[in-house]
C-alpha cells in the first residue's frame, strides 16, 4: 500500500535543521550596517513595496540597457571550469605516463582501522591500484604514476571510518605538476569555506523582523568580496545554486519556509537572466515579495524559467531593468504571475486575475471528498482538484444547464464514448442488462464510428452543443461523498498562456431513473479526461472533457493496485458484490459453512489490505461482518493515521 | 493542418502495435519533459519512461482497443483517451485499461508530453 499523505505539508520535507528560524535574533545582530534595505522592508507578509530606497550604486550596477563590462552576454551559466579531470591527465590533458611519485597517507592510526583496510578503502575510491604498498611508521606509503598526482591529491582529506585520511606527496613535486595541482588541492577545503560563508551571508542577510532574504548586491558583501567568489564568473555562477541549497537546508518543510521568508531581495547583482537564481523558485514556492530592481533583465525570455512559479507573489519589482521598456510590461507581467498585486511600486488597478479568490480564510469548506485516503496516483495542486471535483460533479449531477454556463463557454469541447465491450462486475445478478440506447448516438468511439462528418459532429463545442448532448444522456447521480469509488490524477498542465489541471478521473455514477427498473442497470463505470483552466473570476473553465462510459466495473481495480505494493491480483477482487454474492450463495446452498464464507471474506480484506489474518478478523467482527464497511473501516483508520504497525502483515512502501 | 482525428488515430495504432511488439522503440515517442502516469507511478523523461515501461513485469502483452476519442488542443497539440483490454502473457483474463495522451507538435510531427495510464478493472 502506499499510504499516500497528500498533505502538502509533506511537500518539498527536507533535512532537519532549525537554521535561519532559529537563528533570528543573532541574525538580526550580525547584519552588516552596510545594506540600506531593512529600513523599508516589509513588516508583514502582505504585498507593500519592498523597497521604497534607491538602491546603492555598486560596481555592479548598470544603467537599463547597458550590458555589465564583465557579464558575458548570454548570462552566467554554470561553467564546469573545476570539473574532476580524469586520471591520467593534467589539466584535462592527458600525459605521458613517466616516473613514480611516493606519496604518504596518514590519520589512519586514530580512525580505529586497520592499514589493509585504509589500503583496500583507497584503492577502491581512488579507482587506482596503489604500488609498492608498506606502512611505515604512522602513515602508508606508496606510489602513483606522476601524472595522477593531481587527481589522487584531490581525495586528500577524504572522509573515512568517522574522519580523515590525509594524503600527501612525500617530497616536493616537479613544478610541472604544481601548477596543476595547485587549484585542486584548496578544493575540499574551499568547499568546506563555501557552504560555511553562505550560511552566515545567508543569516547576515536575514531579516527576521520583515521575514525578508536581502540578497541585493551580493558583490558588495563584505565577506564574500573577501572570499574572491566575485572575481570569477564561474565562481560567481556556482554561488546562487549553492546558496539556494544552503537556504533550503535550513527548513524543514514548506510550511517553515512559507512562514520564515515572506520576500526576497536579488537587486543590484547584475543579473543578465535567472539562470542562475532559478532555483530561488524552487525553494521558496510561496514568496509574496520578490525584488530584481536594477539588474539586466530585458526580455521575458530571460525570466522563463519563472513563469507561472511562485503562485502567491503578490509584489514583483523589475525597476532598473530595461525589461520595463517593453509594450504591456505590466499586462505581461501579470499575465505570467496571476496572483501580482503591486509591479514596480505601483498597484495594478483591478484585482489579481489568480485561479480563484484565495481569502485570508484559506481554501474554504469544501464539500466532503476526503481526499487523505484517496488512492491516486499524481495530484499536483490538491486544492483546486479537490474543489473542482466536488463541485463540477454535483453540478453536472443536479442541474447541466447551470453546469455548462457555469463551468464551459464557447472554446470549450465535449465528446462522450462508449465502451460496450468492457466486462461488467461478475456476480452483479441484479443488474444483468446494460442498455446503451440512450447513449449510442452520441457515441464518437471512433473504433466503431467511421464517417468523418459524425466524428466531427459529435464533438460538441460551445454551451450550446454541449447541452445539446447533455440533455439526450440518463440523469446521473455521482457519489461525491464516498472515496472509494473514485480515482483520478491531477497534472499541472501549461494551456496557452497559463497553467491549466489535466484531470483524468475514474469513477461510477448511478441513473437514479433506472435504480427502480428491475433488470436493468443502474449503474455506470465512467473515465473522464478533464482539461481546467482558470476561468480569470475565481473558478474554473472547462475547456476539453471526453467522457467514456462503460458497464459497472466497480472500484476494486485501483484500490487493489494502491492498497498493495505489489497487486497479485485476488482471484475474486469484488468487495461489494461479493458480500451479497456470498449472502446469496448461502441462501441457495444452506450446506455452505458460515465458518467457510468467515474465511473467506478474512482472505479477501487481506488481499484488499494487506491486514495480518488477526486484524483482519477484527476488523470484519467489528463491521458486523460486512466487507465494504470493513474497507471503510480499515481507510478510515490508515488516514488517521492511527493503524497500529503491527496490523500490516507487509510493510507500508 | 492535418486532420487531428487522423494524427490521433495514426499515433494509437503506432503506440499500441510497437507497446506490443516493439516496446523499446515507444522511447522515440517521449522527449525529456515528457510525463508518465503510470497506474500510481510517475516517471519522467524517454528514457526513464522506456526503462519503465520495459521493466514492467510480463513477457507478451497485447492490447485490444476497444474506443477511442481526441479532442484538439490550442498550439496544435491532441489530447486522446483510448481504453480496452490488456491480454498479459498467457492469462486468460484480459486487464481493462484507461489511457489518456496529451500529443504535442514537434517539427511536422508529434510527441507524447503526458501518458496516463490507468487499470480500471482487475483481472
Amino acid at each position: 500500500m502506499t499510504g499516500r499523505s497528500s498533505l502538502p505539508a509533506n511537500l518539498g520535507r527536507n533535512r532537519t535543521g532549525g537554521g535561519i528560524q532559529k537563528r533570528r535574533q543573532s541574525a538580526r545582530l550580525d547584519r552588516e550596517g552596510d545594506l540600506d534595505m531593512g529600513g523599508q522592508a516589509p513588516t508583514g507578509p502582505r504585498a507593500r513595496p519592498i523597497s521604497g530606497a534607491k538602491p546603492r550604486p555598486t560596481r555592479s550596477n548598470t544603467a537599463p540597457g547597458q550590458k555589465p563590462e564583465a557579464g558575458p552576454s548570454k548570462g552566467f551559466r554554470p561553467v564546469r571550469s573545476n570539473a574532476r579531470h580524469p586520471v591520467g591527465t593534467v589539466n584535462g590533458i592527458k600525459q605521458p605516463a613517466g616516473g613514480f611519485i611516493e606519496m604518504k597517507v596518514s590519520g589512519w592510526k586514530e580512525l580505529k582501522v586497520t592499514n589493509s583496510e585504509t589500503i583496500v578503502f583507497l584503492e577502491r575510491r581512488l579507482k587506482e591500484k596503489l604500488r609498492r604498498v608498506r606502512p611505515v611508521g604512522d602513515n602508508i606509503m606508496f606510489q602513483v604514476p606522476l601524472v595522477k598526482v593531481p587527481t589522487i591529491l584531490e581525495f586528500d582529506n577524504i572522509k573515512f571510518a568517522g574522519g580523515n585520511l590525509r594524503i600527501q606527496p612525500v617530497n616536493e613535486l616537479p613544478a610541472s605538476i604544481q601548477a596543476a595541482i595547485k587549484p585542486t588541492v584548496d578544493r575540499s577545503e574551499e568547499a568546506q569555506q563555501l557552504a560555511t560563508l553562505l550560511k552566515n551571508v545567508l543569516q547576515s542577510r536575514y531579516i527576521a523582523t520583515s521575514k525578508m532574504l536581502d540578497l541585493s548586491a551580493l558583490g558588495t558583501h563584505p565577506q564574500l568580496q573577501g572570499s574572491g567568489f566575485f572575481d570569477q564568473d564561474s565562481t560567481r555562477a556556482k554561488m546562487f545554486p549553492a546558496m539556494m541549497k544552503v537556504a533550503d537546508e535550513q527548513f524543514t518543510n514548506r510550511a517553515e519556509k512559507r512562514d520564515s521568508v515572506v520576500s526576497v531581495n536579488l537587486a543590484s547583482n547584475t543579473l543578465n537572466d535567472i539562470s542562475m537564481v532559478a532555483s530561488l523558485a524552487a525553494t521558496f514556492p510561496e514568496l509574496k515579495n520578490l525584488s530584481l530592481e536594477n539588474n539586466n533583465i530585458t526580455t521575458f525570455k530571460q525570466l522563463e524559467p519563472w513563469r507561472f512559479k511562485f503562485r502567491k507573489l503578490e509584489q514583483l519589482l523589475l525597476t532598473g531593468n530595461p525589461i520595463t521598456q517593453l509594450p504591456n510590461y505590466r499586462e505581461d507581467c501579470r499575465k505570467w504571475w496571476k496572483s501580482l498585486v503591486m509591479l514596480d511600486n505601483e498597484y495594478y488597478p483591478d484585482p489579481p486575475p489568480a485561479l480563484r479568490n484565495d481569502t485570508a480564510a484559506g481554501p474554504g469548506p469544501f464539500p466532503p471528498m476526503p481526499l487523505m485516503i484517496q488512492p491516486s496516483g499524481v495530484i499536483e495542486d490538491q486544492d483546486h482538484t479537490n474543489e473542482f471535483l466536488s463541485t463540477f460533479f454535483p453540478a453536472f449531477d443536479t442541474d447541466r444547464q447551470l453546469c455548462v454556463q457555469t463551468f464551459y463557454n464557447h472554446q470549450s469541447m465535449f465528446s462522450i464514448s462508449v465502451n460496450v465491450s468492457a466486462p461488467r462486475l461478475s456476480g452483479d445478478t441484479k443488474h444483468n442488462i446494460q442498455k446503451w440506447d440512450a447513449y449510442i448516438p452520441k457515441s464518437r468511439n471512433m473504433v466503431r464510428l467511421r464517417n468523418p462528418t459524425a466524428i466531427k459532429d459529435r464533438c460538441a463545442k460551445g454551451p450550446t452543443a454541449i447541452l445539446k448532448i447533455w440533455n439526450t444522456l440518463p440523469r446521473t447521480f455521482h457519489d461525491v461523498t464516498d472515496p472509494l469509488k473514485w480515482n483520478y490524477d491531477s497534472r499541472n498542465i501549461s494551456y496557452e498562456d497559463t497553467v491549466g489541471m489535466l484531470l483524468t478521473v475514474h469513477g461510477e455514477y448511478e441513473e437514479p431513473e433506472n435504480v427502480a427498473m428491475e433488470g436493468i442497470a443502474s449503474k455506470r463505470s465512467f473515465t473522464r479526461t478533464i482539461l481546467v483552466l482558470p476561468n480569470g473570476a475565481g473558478g474554473y473553465l472547462v475547456r476539453r472533457d471526453m467522457l467514456l462510459v462503460r458497464a459497472y466495473g466497480g472500484s476494486s481495480a485501483w484500490q487493489a493496485a494502491t492498497l498493495m505494493p505489489q497487486p497479485p491480483p485476488p482471484p475474486q477482487p469484488q468487495p461489494q458484490p461479493v458480500v451479497a454474492q456470498v449472502t446469496e450463495q448461502a441462501a441457495v446452498q444452506p450446506v455452505a459453512d458460515p465458518k467457510e464464507q468467515m474465511l473467506q471474506m478474512i482472505q479477501q480484506l487481506i488481499s484488499q489490505t494487506g491486514l495480518t489474518p488477526k486484524f483482519a478478523e477484527m476488523c470484519l467482527e467489528q463491521t458486523g461482518w460486512d466487507l465494504t464497511k470493513a474497507m471503510h473501516a480499515f481507510n478510515k483508520v490508515r488516514a488517521s493515521g492511527s493503524l497500529p504497525p503491527d496490523a500490516l502483515a507487509q510493510p507500508v512502501v | 493542418m492535418a486532420d487531428y482525428t487522423a494524427v490521433a488515430e495514426q499515433f494509437i495504432t503506432y503506440y499500441y502495435s510497437t507497446f506490443d511488439k516493439n516496446m523499446p522503440g515507444l522511447s522515440g515517442l517521449y522527449r525529456p519533459n515528457s510525463l508518465l502516469t503510470f497506474e500510481s507511478t510517475q516517471t519522467q523523461g524517454a528514457n526513464d519512461i522506456a526503462e519503465k515501461l520495459v521493466s514492467l513485469p510480463f513477457q507478451k502483452v497485447e492490447h485490444q482497443v476497444a474506443t477511442k476519442d481526441a479532442q484538439p488542443i490550442p498550439g496544435g497539440g491532441i489530447v486522446v483517451l483510448v481504453t480496452g483490454a490488456l491480454k498479459v502473457d498467457d492469462s486468460p483474463a484480459p486487464l481493462n485499461f484507461a489511457q489518456t495522451f496529451i500529443l504535442l507538435p514537434e517539427g511536422g510531427s508529434y510527441y507524447v508530453s503526458h501518458d496516463i495510464f490507468k487499470l480500471v478493472y482487475p483481472a
